[in-house]
């Protein structure tokens, strides 16, 4: 209790003094006084009474000194009197503060703001409850380049029955689907769930009620999955609606629960409204606008059908690699049951390592980028306290000389740097509040809960620590030379230079900035190499002025009841598409880069089949997208249903198929119990890019829209020669005026698909491009405040020089050669630095190799351009060094 | 930096708290010159003490509130800061004498033994 109470009285005075002294003041004023009288009352004289009371007290100041720090903590008083000392010395050089300040918040700011996102999406658990024990489930096949594939319903059954290592076993998945019946129609993002969802994500509804039992089991729900049914049944089917669509289409309506819309053409019963801030994007698919019961009841046989991402959550105690053990033994049970699951296992991983994926490995690249970048900007700092130190070791010498203890004054030091460091650190974190949303809304790169990384108080503690390192670290260089300045160097009448180890010190943070800025030069360099590669890569198509876009048919089901009907609206579209003023090539197919269904083909003699990508393109859809076509024919108007069956493969297939180039006349039939006979070969097509850009073309098998039985592609490609936006207007009225309810969705140029991918190369690239030229430029800056105090501490030495007939030639060669010494041992340290840290680049690079002679040979250039630079303004002031001038100054 | 006691007899750490404290409780409210004087003419040794050092067992004591300072006139009217002893002040005191107590027969205990 006391000593609380102690506590903060002490510390009330610490913070303000000035009270407390007055009434001291006072004190031992009355107190000098009362002395004064008695010895006076004794005889003596006034003054000699003055002079004996004073002694008697033993000092006045020592007195007040020993009360103040009695009655406040002594180091809490020096670090207010330190800082207002800083504060003091800071604001009389406001240029070398604002040098430090705006370097340090360079330096700190990217880092706060990188450190923010690494924060929230690698080192925060998921806003789930038992975030931990949640895991994604894959079904992989590593052999036919499927290491991730989603899970087919059937065996999420029967993993359900065979595994103990989970209490909660879902799957998960995604449908588009039209809604008519609010206030316009719209195409919608439908998320397919199982009864798990709501005890594995802890929702609790805005608004209704989660799904019952049954609705899992309901027909008329299972309407509204990716493979439409067309069972006559009197239910409804029942939809979850996200807080944004209850806004946007029903004004908000308290009474949306039991509202009626239609959602593909099914009567639909509205459940109840998702809370506004839940935002879960379990999958890379985007934000859902609505929720369905998936009724995996309807697709039980299908175990080809990978494609529902499945969350586990493991019981507590259960080890990952337990449940890793008992799925491989569960999916090599299955596998030895049937042949054609023989190649399959299953694989495990954290829910949240599996969201973050190759991220992981940019972002903490990113992070060592921002670490060099403050290194940098530290050294800087560091070099700047340096050259201030040697000018103030007189200083230092003074106030030696009366009485301050060498402790004291490399507390004084630290405080100044610590002063600095958190303005800086200040400036910094004002530049990543700004920095931040900026970075989070310009990223191509969507990672998990981006949206919810904001600078927090976290963040602000973890720059704070940051700025207290940074300036301890900083103040310490400075502080060390304090300890070897003595009061005998006031009696030499020269200035007191800095110490030889000083100037070593600030020749090696110099060097060391030189190497960092290298490494992130050589980072930045095979960077835009890799760009290089990525713009260059031949796509085998040409993807400028072509539009692509979808229609969902199930929106329209009076109109477009059955495959045969949507065949003849595609017919119809695409005739009307290509009298658009300005389109040259319409067409129907799955577009590249999209991917498309799979399917086993076998070709003439072979036994196996092989599973490809499989498209089912109209004649058009080869000219919009400008295929090159190297063996045989294009499709035409005489593939049609009933005639010969015919098909177009690619290079790669026709070489995995026959080991050739022109397989025109092969022959191939669909890998399926119920066979449909030969199919012919009739053109050969170059390889296209498909899923990812950079991964090599895959086999790829067409086959005409109009000559498949089952179904048909729903993506339009069309190319224009006139703007994408404006032929777009006109596609939309085309497409009302056939059906009014159907929207289009998928809408997207080409080129955009194709930026798509480029562009997390293309952030990054800039993101690091940024760093390493901000680095440059400290280091730069770092070299120039090098050669800048060696010729001002040569002065004397230029000026004997020339005075001995040195020419300005000498003199420039003089300051060029200390220049060319320590760029080039910074340099060399930098390139090895940089090829062994290359290495680690590995993810990031496409195309070019980590020991990459360009980038190596260009990089080490630059640096020593800018070195050369920042030692042009040094060089020219040794030039004009009046040798009397310099002379007589010594 | 504080000075340390180069002359004289050093005094133990916490004594001079004591003695202040035992001589508020018998003479009644003083002034710090006052107790300085006391304390010179109580203690039998010649403590060289520094008036001045007093002070920081004062602002020590006051915190803990053992002491309670006040404004007042001496009989020659000048004004001067008077120092009585709290009740929180006196009972500290009589622990602390109690364990001073025995501190010093354990210390004179060993001492005579060792001899």
């Amino acid at each position: 209790m006391s000593l609380i109470r102690r506590a903060l009285l002490r510390l009330r005075n610490a913070i303000t003094p000035g009270r407390a002294d007055e009434e001291l003041d006072r004190e031992i004023t009355a107190h000098l006084r009362l002395v004064e009288d008695d010895l006076r009352r004794q005889g003596l004289s006034e003054r000699d009474a003055r002079l004996a009371a004073r002694r008697a007290l033993g000092g006045v100041e020592p007195s007040k000194r020993a009360q103040r720090d009695a009655r406040s903590f002594v180091w809490l008083d020096d670090l207010r009197r330190d800082t207002a000392y800083a504060l003091r010395t800071l604001a009389r050089a406001p240029g070398f503060t604002a040098v430090a300040i705006l370097t340090l918040a360079l330096g700190s700011g990217a880092s706060t703001a990188i450190f923010s996102v690494v924060d929230h999406v690698l080192l925060r658990s998921l806003p789930l409850p038992s975030a931990d024990r949640l895991v994604r489930l894959y079904e992989s096949n590593p052999a036919a380049g499927e290491p991730r594939a989603d899970v087919s319903p059937a065996h999420i059954t029967e993993w359900r029955r065979a595994s103990r290592s989970f209490d909660l076993l879902t799957p998960l998945g995604a449908t588009s689907v039209t809604m008519v019946g609010a206030a316009e129609p719209e195409a919608l993002l439908g998320m397919l769930i199982g009864p798990e969802y709501f005890a594995l994500t802890g929702v609790k509804l805005a608004i209704g009620r989660p799904f019952e039992a049954a609705a899992y089991e309901s027909v008329a729900n299972a309407k509204l999955g990716p493979f439409a049914l067309r069972d006559a049944t009197s239910d409804n089917a029942e939809v979850i609606l996200s807080h944004a669509v209850w806004q946007r289409q029903f004004g908000g309506d308290p009474n949306i629960v039991g509202r009626v819309v239609e959602l593909n053409g099914t009567r639909t019963v509205v459940d109840g409204v998702m809370p506004a801030d839940f935002r879960l994007d379990e999958t890379s698919w985007g934000v859902a606008d609505c929720w369905i019961p998936l009724v995996e009841s309807r697709m039980q046989g299908q175990r080809r059908f990978r494609q529902y991402p499945a969350i586990g959550r493991l019981k507590p105690g259960v080890s990952l690699e337990a449940a890793q053990a008992e799925m491989t033994s569960i999916a090599s049970a299955i596998a030895s049951e049937r042949a054609d699951e023989r190649a399959w296992t299953v694989r495990v991983e954290r829910l949240q390592d599996s969201l973050v994926g190759d991220s992981r490995s940019t972002l903490l690249i990113l992070l060592g980028g921002v670490i060099c970048l403050l290194l940098i900007a530290g050294a800087n700092v560091a070099n700047l306290l340096l050259m201030r130190a040697a000018g103030r070791a007189r200083e230092v010498a003074v106030r030696m000389a009366i009485g301050a203890g060498r402790s004291r004054l490399v507390r004084q030091w630290i405080t100044e740097s610590t002063v600095l460091a958190l303005a800086g650190g200040m400036a910094g974190l004002a530049l990543a509040i700004w920095a931040v949303p900026a970075l989070v809304a310009n990223s191509p790169i969507k990672l998990p809960r981006m949206d919810h990384i904001t600078v927090d108080a976290r963040i602000f503690a973890f720059s704070v620590a940051l700025s207290l390192a940074i300036g301890v670290v900083c103040g310490l260089a400075p502080a060390a030379g304090a300890w070897r300045v003595t009061v005998a160097s006031l009696r030499s009448s020269a200035s007191v230079g800095e110490a030889r180890g000083q100037r070593r010190l600030r020749v090696a943070l110099v060097v060391a900035q030189i190497g960092l800025a290298i490494v992130l030069l050589v980072a930045a360099g095979l960077m835009a190499r890799t760009l290089m590669a990525v713009r260059g890569l031949d796509l085998g198509f040409d993807p400028h002025g072509v539009l692509t876009f979808g229609i969902n048919p199930r929106g329209d089901r009076d109109r477009l009841p059955d495959p045969n009907s949507l065949r003849a609206f595609g017919h119809d579209l695409i005739d009307r598409l290509q009298a658009i003023p300005g389109v040259e090539a319409a067409g129907i197919g799955n577009v590249p880069l999209l991917g498309g269904l799979r399917i086993g083909f076998v070709p003439e003699g072979r036994d196996t089949g092989i599973d490809v990508p499989g498209d089912l393109p109209s004649p058009g859809y080869f000219t919009a997208l400008r295929l090159r076509l190297r063996y045989g024919r294009l499709f035409d108007d005489r593939d049609i249903g009933g005639a010969d069956r015919v098909v177009i493969v690619n290079l790669a297939f026709a070489r995995t198929a026959w080991n050739t180039d022109n397989a025109v006349g092969r022959r191939m039939r669909v890998d399926s119990t119920s066979a449909t006979g030969w199919m012919t070969v009739v053109g050969v097509v170059d390889d296209v890019r498909m899923a990812t850009l950079e991964e090599a073309a895959p086999p790829v098998v067409y086959t005409p829209y109009l000559q498949s039985t089952v179904a048909m592609s729903t993506n339009f490609v069309v190319r224009t020669s006139r703007d994408t936006d404006e032929t777009l207007r006109q596609v939309r009225d085309v497409v009302r005026s056939m059906a009014p309810s159907m929207p289009l969705t998928r809408i997207a140029t080409m080129d955009q698909r194709v930026g798509r991918f480029v562009a997390p190369r293309e952030f990054n690239f800039w993101l690091i491009a940024v760093f390493s030229a901000i680095a440059l430029v400290l280091s730069a800056v770092g070299v120039y405040g090098l050669m800048s105090e060696a010729v001002a501490s040569r002065t004397a030495e230029i000026g004997v020089r020339m005075a001995l007939g040195a020419g300005r030639l000498e003199v420039v060669r003089l300051v060029a050669s200390r220049m060319a010494f320590v760029t080039a041992i910074g340099v060399a340290a930098g390139v090895g630095a940089a090829v062994i840290a290359a290495r680690w680049l590995g993810s990031m690079l496409f195309g070019v190799k980590p020991l990459d002679s360009v980038t190596l040979a260009i990089v080490p250039l630059v640096f020593v351009a800018a070195a050369v630079v920042a030692t042009l303004a040094p060089a020219r002031r040794a030039t004009k060094v009046d040798p009397i001038v310099a002379l007589r100054g010594e | 930096m504080p000075s340390k006691d180069t002359h004289g007899v050093a005094l133990l750490q916490g004594t001079l708290d004591l003695i202040v404290l035992r001589a508020l409780e018998t003479m009644g409210p003083l002034h710090a010159y006052a107790l300085a004087a006391r304390l010179e003419q109580m203690t039998r040794h010649p403590l060289t003490l520094n008036q001045g050092t007093l002070y920081p067992a004062l602002v020590r004591l006051e915190h803990r509130g053992w002491i309670k300072g006040e404004w007042r006139q001496t009989e020659h009217s000048r004004e001067a800061k008077y120092y009585g002893i709290t009740k929180a002040g006196s009972r500290a005191l009589a622990k602390q004498a109690e364990r001073w107590r025995r501190l010093a027969g354990l210390v004179d205990h060993l001492l005579s033994d060792e001899r």
